[in-house]
């Protein structure tokens, strides 16, 4: 298909109420999240109880001494024996609480060896605890190490990620806890557990508390498996973000800010996520003030809206089945594309760059493979539900919506009277409208396709005039077409009552003469209905009347298996007969 | 008879019990952890052998005990009158909290420096890269100063080792460190009293800035030490002269090409260059041995090599992806709010950058850099 160079006089200025997202300060208000702590942690006696092993290829090595459990013997013992470590390595790390002022970390080689299968083990996740409130950084960083192993053991009060692994092929994360002792404070650390460019990812049977951003936060990542975790009072509970192929099932997230994040986030590193499942999970209460904050400009997480289950942001391939998502003071399920998080994704391209990133705020992202929209999205079979009173939707993000949704309500009693505020499950829909809109006067191309054809074209006049700008992927246009059945968002089955509950879009999906104003800019339904006397609109606001999120076909994900060495970890191997995996 | 019957069998079981003590530590001959305040013990191989000069095998063979075993300085570091080696100047460098630092390269016998024609540079097997950091005692405009920390990289067969030295006063030597350690610090800069913990790095932590993963291979590499850097003018016997050229004239190094014909990165400090040159300068040193496609922070999308185009993977309106503090990197026109000057300024270690090695603020570099995103044409990234 040919895009002319020409675009589209609908897109000019496209300043919706949708998004008015200068992500400014969120938090700090909610009315019900309240300050419980968990149960203490029981204080384990140092204890030295290890006999290890000099088997070459499998040795072990008892960290600390029975004549010396001292904190500073601890740190320095594992500190040197890291520095010299050999493939097989296991690290015995003794019964007690001890408090670290060094990071622990590896890189991978010993002395440009490369070495794998590094194995730490405590005496359990509330008796081994490794206290890295005084270390400058992160409590364990390990890097370019496959197979590792990490078991029954505890990082505490990091200053920064507790548990960090990157670049690793093979990663296990067993009965390991992850907690700050202070609920909601926002200087607790960043991540628990944190793998990041990883493969075949395993965190099973693990706790995470306090992070003031997210408990277990895997990206980057392919072949992940998080499942049988608690994950509470964190800002995010479990967050997947630029990974694919991913099983999370089995856990429970309560009393975060926002219970399990699907995010596809713009980064520029070649790295962008599909294909997560979330099943069986326990969602509950994440009703949590905002503690991410740092200041008044904020983004990131600092986005999670207060008091929503499930969050999909700019991620296809996802399917949702078969969680308790309960008692939720905002929405449910939110399902949204990037525009919601940044308008300036539809900008016009400007003719006159001269280098590929002045072409388009979002050209080089969009060249890197990056997409903005959500397709593929199935959300069925859940049980979804809302105390009564548990209604008290917030978050900068969604403050427009949230005040739409007031208005309506105010002047149309008898359509809302009863119904939570805004839908639970909330579709922003505006990304796959744009992309259903044919570009006017086009040859049949979307108005996204307008845009980044646009791109292609300008690169191509960038690179043949500027001789110093090297090479350009040109962008997939087919990323930015029309939506069809087969990739459309769907729900069903998720206990939506069309009464107290209810699922809708905030734009209509399908172009109509009056999807967009004089100046080009699309109209949510509210915009359509408030200001524009759109009468026909009134029942899609408080229900999914014309169907957006109905199919006869839904988006279908397959089981995850995760490999490590000869072991296999998911549903179809290790999990086969558990009930919770046999859909 | 009988007494010596005894003897020998104490002693098989002395050997016993110690070899389940090894086995028991997973054979660490020292486990105690205690920071020693003992000499060094005596027969240490080749780290004790009697060499006048740089003693070579220990080098390539072992990290030994003290700084003085391999014999690179005749006396104190930080003097380069005291060193065997040959001392260099960086047009800039890593801030490491006001530190001072003493770079010397020494390279083994009939060997030179090899730079290719992109500037790469090429050091034989056998090179070693020793940094002297010193902390200010009273001001970092005084000259006083006390020796914190000796780090080395020596070129094995196999890739660059790592030897981390810690200073100890009494000995008047550096004693081997690999775990690192924590040295109280307190002096003046910018006219304000600065009392904080200096970390010396851990010999694992040194491979965190210095790895490179080039097409999924790991190496670790030298950051400093390139030619662009090394491409300015030193004093020489109150002569100013190239740095290379005069290395080229004493037979340490082979040039491809003319020093004018090779890259050079500007100093930041050089008030001659443009503010977007100086800033990126000052980036490209402090930033991009791990903001670069094979470098440790890849996984950001933050790129800030000196090379790279001014765009969003430079950080132009690109969202501050991973920091909870959010934002955009740079905010064209808002240094007050862009996020690369203000995570050099914030001293948590969930919003510090660089992460490590940085406990202070540059201050004098966060205003160089906010004056650079100032005089942006001033663009509304967040444009919902």
């Amino acid at each position: 298909m040919r895009i002319k160079h020409t675009y589209p006089p609908l897109l000019t200025t496209f300043t919706i109420a949708l998004a008015t997202l200068t992500l400014a300060a969120c938090g700090g208000s909610s009315s019900n999240s309240k300050n419980n702590n968990s149960e203490p942690i029981t204080q384990a006696e140092k204890k030295f109880d290890c006999t290890g092993s000099n088997e070459a290829g499998a040795r072990i090595i008892c960290i600390g001494s029975p004549d010396d459990l001292s904190d500073s013997a601890v740190q320095k013992h594992l500190l040197e024996e890291l520095a010299q470590a050999q493939t097989g390595d296991t690290y015995i790390l003794p019964q007690g609480r001890y408090n670290f002022d060094r990071t622990v970390e590896y890189n991978g080689m010993t002395d440009n060896t490369p070495v794998s299968h590094l194995t730490f083990k405590g005496a359990g996740m509330d008796k081994t605890i490794i206290d890295t409130s005084n270390a400058s950084a992160d409590g364990f960083l390990i890097n370019n190490t496959d197979n590792l192993i990490f078991e029954d053991f505890g990082i505490y009060e990091s200053n920064n990620n507790a548990l960090k692994i990157k670049n690793s092929n093979g990663v296990i994360i067993r009965r390991m806890a992850t907690v700050w002792e202070t609920d909601y404070q926002s200087t607790n650390g960043a991540y628990g557990m944190y793998p990041v460019e990883t493969q075949n990812v395993l965190i099973e049977d693990s706790f995470v508390k306090g992070s003031a951003d997210a408990g277990i936060y895997v990206g980057q990542s392919d072949n992940i498996i998080v499942r049988n975790n608690i994950a509470e009072k964190n800002v995010a509970g479990i967050e997947i973000e630029n990974s694919t192929r991913a099983d999370v099932y089995n856990n429970k997230a309560i009393k975060n800010t926002g219970g399990i994040l699907i995010f596809d986030l713009p980064i520029g590193n070649g790295k962008y996520g599909e294909g997560v499942r979330v099943f069986n999970n326990h969602v509950e209460d994440n009703n949590a003030p905002n503690f991410a904050n740092k200041s008044s400009f904020a983004g990131g997480v600092h986005i999670v809206p207060p008091g929503t289950g499930v969050i999909v942001l700019s991620t296809s391939d996802v399917e949702i089945f078969n969680n308790v998502i309960k008692d939720h003071q905002t929405t449910s399920i939110a399902i949204t594309s990037y525009l919601l998080a940044d308008e300036s994704i539809v900008d016009l391209p400007n003719p006159e760059a001269t280098s590929y990133g002045s072409i388009h705020p979002f050209a080089d992202i969009y060249m890197d493979g990056w997409s903005p929209l959500v397709r593929n999205i199935n959300v069925h079979s859940n049980d979804i539900s809302v105390a009564e009173g548990v209604n008290d939707p917030e978050g900068d993000l969604i403050a427009d919506i949230i005040q739409g949704y007031q208005i309506f309500h105010i002047f149309n009693p008898d359509v809302a009277n009863g119904k939570t505020t805004i839908p639970h499950i909330l579709y922003d829909g505006a990304g796959e409208l744009l992309a259903n809109t044919p570009n006017p006067g086009g040859e049949g191309e979307s108005i996204l396709q307008a845009i980044v054809g646009g791109i292609n074209q300008i690169a191509e006049g960038v690179k043949s005039n500027n001789p110093d700008a090297g090479d350009y992927t040109p962008i997939d246009l087919s990323k930015f077409a029309a939506y069809e059945q087969a990739n459309a968002l769907c729900q069903s089955s998720n206990g939506i009552d069309d009464l107290n509950l209810f699922a809708a879009s905030v734009f209509e999906t399908t172009p109509q003469p009056h999807s967009f104003d004089e100046n080009g800019n699309p109209l949510s339904k509210l915009e359509l209905l408030l200001e524009e006397g759109v009468n026909e609109v009134a029942a899609d606001i408080m229900a999914d009347t014309k169907g957006v999120m109905l199919c006869e076909e839904a988006y279908q994900g397959s089981p995850v298996t995760v490999i490590f060495d000869n072991e296999e970890f998911g549903c179809t191997s290790d999990d086969a007969s558990n009930p919770l995996c046999s859909i | 008879m009988l007494i010596k019957k005894l003897i020998g069998r104490i002693r098989a079981l002395f050997i016993v019990s110690l070899i389940i003590a090894f086995s028991g530590c997973g054979g660490s001959s020292n486990n105690k952890s205690k920071e020693s305040t003992e000499p060094p013990t005596t027969n240490r191989g080749v780290c004790d052998q009697n060499i006048s000069g740089i003693n070579w095998p220990a080098l390539l063979e072992k990290r030994c005990e003290l700084l003085s075993d391999y014999g690179l300085f005749t006396g104190l570091p930080n003097n380069p009158n005291e060193s065997l080696g040959l001392y260099y100047e960086l047009s800039n460098e890593l801030f490491i909290d006001h530190a001072r630092k003493y770079r010397y390269i020494y390279l083994p016998p009939n060997t030179t420096l090899n730079a290719n024609q992109e500037g790469h540079l090429d050091f034989p097997i056998g090179s070693i890269l020793v940094k002297v950091i010193a902390l200010p005692t009273t001001s970092t405009s005084s000259a006083e100063e006390r020796i914190a920390e000796v780090r080395l990289m020596v070129l094995r067969d196999n890739g660059w080792i790592f030897i981390p030295y810690v200073w100890d006063e009494t000995l008047k030597d550096a004693r081997l460190n690999p775990s690192g350690s924590l040295i109280p610090a307190s002096f003046f800069a910018n006219e304000k009293q600065l009392n904080f913990i200096y970390e010396s790095p851990s010999q694992n932590r040194c491979e965190q800035c210095h790895q490179n993963r080039t097409e999924g291979t790991l190496t670790f590499v030298p950051i400093g030490p390139k030619v662009r850097l090394l491409n300015r003018s030193i004093e020489i016997e109150s002569q100013t002269v190239n740095q290379l050229e005069h290395w080229q004239t004493q037979g340490i190094i082979d040039l491809p090409k003319d020093v004018t014909d090779l890259p050079a990165t500007p100093s930041w400090r050089d008030e001659t260059f443009s503010l977007q040159q100086r800033a990126k300068a000052y980036l490209d040193i402090n930033c991009a041995y791990c903001h670069t496609d094979h470098g440790a922070a890849a996984l950001s999308g933050l790129r800030l090599e000196y090379s790279r185009t001014l765009g969003y993977n430079h950080g132009v309106c690109n969202s501050s992806h991973g920091w909870r503090g959010g934002g955009y990197d740079i905010w064209p026109g808002r240094g007050d709010i862009s996020s690369i000057p203000l995570r050099m300024e914030l001293d948590e270690a969930t919003d510090r950058m660089p992460p490590i090695g940085r406990i202070v603020a540059d201050e004098e570099a966060i205003l160089l850099i906010r004056q650079w995103i100032d005089s942006m044409p001033l663009r509304n990234c967040s444009s919902g």
